[in-house]
């Protein structure tokens, strides 16, 4: 096989020696002395050259300069060019890469890093072209299947001329170098690279009504009588109905900017055109642009038997509003573009179309590996996944892309509202933005805007249309950010009807201002699960009443977080308030007590701060007429102490108001937290006992759940009413207590462990009267740290567990338990 | 003397350089090279004449050379004086300076290369 070869060039004859050196096994060298010597090598030889090795600085020209010749006679698209330099600074490097080149080596470079990298290059290089064969060979296909399509539609128009495909061609080449040329001149019509493409596409059918007029008026060559004119005229509106009528696509971008094009290309800027009158910037941007294109067209290809003008001639015309006037900045941008509008003549335009699909897809390549096809694939998948979800929920929710703007309504949202599934760009979309309402729209904008990449959820509640009947809904929204700068990308949500949560409370609110005369009772705990049942006409009773304990006493519905409050004198508050907003917060609290309780149906505490306040809050569950609502009770914490004893201080009073934190609910003993936060490090001489529930996963198969409930706290509370108050009694896994004695001598252990064994055996429970529950038991005397000394008791209890309902206590010497 | 003696003496890594180029035939082969690079002479009629955009280039590709052969103490001195000339339309004031370290780090080089068997 023969050698691939390369071209070298650098003007210090050691450093090409060098290269050539390491690069001759495996490839065929050339050398250039200078930036010149390379051009005229890369004229000769530039097809049989595989890659070229370039230095930067070299005399006449430099590496760059070589670059932009190979760019010039496009054989940067043939070769790949490997920088070689010992400049290092980021701005020698970015010239290279943006001039074109495929890798940068920089001095001091080794032997075995150079060659793989000349390898990486090269199949780099090689990869792109062929997927720019490929795609460029898919867009010609397209751009003839389009060339096709057009001839269709001109015969369908009528025409048997000529000139009138080269016209619709026309006009669309000069639609695409007019939007480029304006976009974003004067900071005016900012406009995305697919609104160039639909506004050129959509450019094409400009005349598409002409479908409709009779044969004799389009076909007529010269002069229209004025009743001919005034039928001529309305092709303008019959496209725009044409398109009005398609059943599909009606949202699509290139429909949107096809029908705009077909009803005003005959708009002028002064208003005097037809068939609106529309005039100045009340004419949409591609009707105008189109406009131009057209009336330029026109002039220099002199349709119909009229004159055929120079391009210099028809500028002029266009200029002095022979034509009509136009907008002043297009007028520019013709003016502009006229130099290289003459040149493109020359190029055919099949040409034009490979340049094109060049383009593109170099740019696609500058953005992203198109190679990455299994990701893609992914994608794919994930997008079949949510059209899945979609189309059988019913539930309300929506995903909102940046790039291409546009926002997608779950089939349950679409239905609700009567929205399509898809609307392009909604924001500009008068329907969708009539219908959600510019209220709507801001909180949601507002709610976005405090969203970062670390906090991406959101929530925020806004009345919308649903069924035709205006409802108050919650949002939430999750944020997903593009990781290229912090900007999002999307946004997914999720609408829920909280209507029916709002009026609830409002009533409750009305309820609070009924003067009550009847005597406080305080509610009555239902069932052992302190959740409070009562009627909606208690809740006035139960919130003054709990109001003379706490400074805040508080309804509220997690849900939504709203809240009913009353105040000093019993009258109602605020309650259009976010339960969060005391608490200076514009979310939800992350740690929100009244979700959890609501949730649980048990009692929940935590600590708040306002500032350096801090504050105790205690929630309850609190059904009223059934559903159930959290009950905060809220009152300051005072350091007895001041603020003397610094954080520490703080935090042994928090702890202790958190007692629950400590407990476990279902037994009411302490929990494995507290074993591993007091009890576990502790060192001293101590007796133990681990104890665990003979065949307890036998009572809840059995007897069911609520039975090994009461049977585990029924096995609780009779230890702990064995112990003394300073003896700590865990729960330390699903069925297994540990118990720790203080001060116990080791002699009072075996006894003691026998007590408690024998009581549990003696339980009954009333709703079970056939479970028999028993224990196992073993325990540990000694000193050292509990956590290491526990494991004696566990093994002690394992030789229990072999006889069940018995004590056995861990030997020291015997390794073993009696 | 031999490569290792030759890179002891001159103060660079005879380490580094069998690293980047993996023969020591090789590395002797283009040292040899050395005597006879041009680069120096360009540098020091340049600086002569007063043409600030060659002299700049020739010292760079003494630095580049250099870099490559681990001649750490040449690089160094070149790169000194490749930073002074950089983007500069005149010589700087301490121009003779600079070229008298980088001659005589070139020079001590070039004369350790030809003991070099």
């Amino acid at each position: 096989m023969n050698k691939q070869r390369i071209l070298i060039a650098e003007d210090s004859e050691m450093n090409r020696a060098i290269l050539a050196s390491l690069l001759e096994d495996e490839y065929d060298i050339i050398e250039a002395f200078d930036g010149k010597d390379a051009i005229t090598i890369l004229r000769t030889y530039h097809r049989s050259i595989a890659a070229i090795m370039l230095d930067i600085v070299m005399p006449c020209i430099d590496g760059f300069g070589v670059l932009e010749e190979m760019r010039k006679n496009n054989w940067i698209d043939e070769i790949p060019a490997i920088m070689i330099s010992s400049e290092t600074s980021s701005s020698y490097i970015d010239r290279a890469f943006e001039l074109g080149a495929t890798e940068y080596i920089s001095r001091p470079f080794a032997a075995g890093i150079i060659r793989r990298r000349i390898k990486n290059a090269m199949l780099i290089h090689k990869k792109k072209q062929q997927l720019i064969d490929v795609t460029t060979g898919w867009f010609s296909e397209r751009e003839r299947d389009k060339d096709a399509m057009i001839s269709l539609l001109i015969q369908a128009i009528g025409s048997r001329n000529a000139d009138d495909y080269d016209h619709v061609i026309g006009v669309e080449h000069l639609t695409t170098l007019l939007l480029h040329r304006m976009n974003g001149k004067d900071g005016k019509y900012m406009l995305s690279h697919s609104d160039f493409e639909s506004i050129s596409m959509a450019s094409l059918i400009h005349d598409i009504g002409k479908i409709l007029l009779p044969h004799e008026i389009v076909q007529k060559k010269g002069g229209l009588s004025p009743e001919e004119a005034e039928i001529y005229k309305r092709h303008t509106l019959l496209g725009a109905q044409i398109i009005s009528e398609l059943k599909l696509h009606k949202n699509e971008r290139i429909v949107k900017y096809a029908s705009e094009i077909c009803h005003w290309h005959h708009e002028r800027w002064n208003g005097e055109g037809y068939p609106d009158g529309l005039s100045g910037d009340n004419i949409p941007i591609a009707a105008q642009v189109v406009s131009v294109a057209d009336v330029f067209d026109s002039l220099v290809n002199g349709r119909r038997g009229r004159p055929v003008y120079t391009h210099e001639k028809a500028f002029e015309m266009i200029k002095n509003g022979e034509c009509g006037s136009f907008n002043p900045l297009l007028v520019k941008c013709l003016s502009d573009i006229l130099a290289s509008l003459k040149q493109d003549k020359k190029i055919g335009l099949a040409d034009q179309a490979q340049i094109f699909a060049k383009n593109a897809v170099e740019d696609l390549f500058l953005n992203q590996d198109l190679t990455s096809s299994r990701i893609s694939k992914q994608l794919e998948d994930a997008n079949i996944k949510v059209d899945f979800i979609s189309n059988i929920s019913d539930e309300l929710w929506f995903e909102y892309t940046i790039q291409p703007s546009s926002l997608r309504l779950s089939k349950g949202a679409a239905d609700k509202t009567g929205l399509p599934v898809v609307i392009v760009d909604p924001l500009k979309n008068k329907d969708f933005c009539s219908y959600v309402g510019e209220s709507a729209i801001k909180a949601i904008q507002m709610a976005l805007a405090d969203a970062s990449p670390e906090n991406s959820y959101s929530e925020t509640t806004v009345k919308i249309l649903l069924d035709g009947r205006l409802c108050r809904c919650q949002l939430i929204m999750m944020v997903l950010w593009s990781n290229v700068n912090d900007e999002y990308s999307s946004v997914l949500g999720k609408v829920e009807n909280v209507d029916a949560e709002y009026e609830r409370l409002d009533e409750l609110d009305r309820e609070l201002e009924r003067k009550n005369s009847e005597q406080i009772l305080l509610p009555v705990l239902c069932d052992q699960d302190g959740c409070i049942r009562i009627t909606k006409d208690q809740v006035g009773l139960v919130l003054r009443s709990y109001h003379n304990l706490f400074e805040t006493v508080r309804i509220v519905d997690p849900r939504i977080c709203m809240q009913v409050t009353v105040d000093n004198e019993g009258h109602r508050i605020s309650r259009n308030e976010e339960c969060f907003t005391v608490w200076r917060k514009n979310h939800r609290c992350d740690n929100c007590i009244s979700q959890e309780v609501v949730r649980t149906r048990k009692s929940q505490s935590k600590v708040e701060t306002i500032g350096t306040d801090v504050f105790y809050i205690a929630a309850t569950c609190i059904e009223i007429d059934g559903i159930p609502y959290s009950l905060e009770c809220v009152n300051p914490i005072h350091f007895n102490n001041g603020n003397v004893g610094g954080n520490q201080n703080i935090l042994n009073e928090l702890l202790v108001r958190n007692r629950q934190v400590y407990m476990d609910s279902a037994t009411n003993v302490y929990n494995r937290r507290y074993f591993d936060d007091r009890i576990r490090n502790l060192t001293g001489e101590y007796a133990m006992a681990m104890i665990d529930v003979d065949k307890f996963k036998t009572i809840n198969d059995v007897f069911g759940h609520p039975a090994g409930d009461a049977a585990i706290y029924s096995v609780a509370q009779t230890m702990r009413s064995l112990l003394r108050s300073n003896d700590a009694i865990i729960r330390y896994g699903g069925d297994e207590f540990f118990i720790l004695f203080n001060n116990m001598p080791e002699n009072m252990l075996q006894k003691k462990l026998e007590d408690i064994c024998r009581s549990v055996r003696t339980i009954s429970i009333p709703d079970y009267p056939d479970m028999k529950i028993s224990t196992s038991i073993g325990g540990y005397y000694g000193s050292g740290r509990v956590s290491e000394m526990i494991k004696r008791a566990d093994i002690a209890l394992y030789k229990a567990k072999e006889r069940k309902d018995c004590v056995s206590i861990y030997k020291e010497n015997s390794n073993d338990a009696d | 003397m031999t490569l290792i003696e030759f890179y002891e003496k001159t103060g660079s890594n005879y380490n580094d350089v069998l690293g980047r180029i993996p023969s020591e035939a090789l590395i002797k082969r283009i040292l040899k090279m050395l005597p006879r690079d041009t680069s120096m002479q360009l540098l020091t009629d340049s600086v002569a004449s007063n043409d600030v955009a060659t002299a700049f280039r020739a010292v760079h590709t003494i630095k580049g050379v250099a870099l490559n052969l681990s001649l750490s103490s040449l690089s160094g001195v070149c790169s000194e004086m490749t930073e002074a000339l950089r983007g500069k339309s005149e010589m700087p004031e301490n121009i003779s300076e600079l070229y008298e370290k980088v001659h005589e780090e070139h020079t001590r080089v070039v004369n350790a290369i030809d003991q070099v068997d």
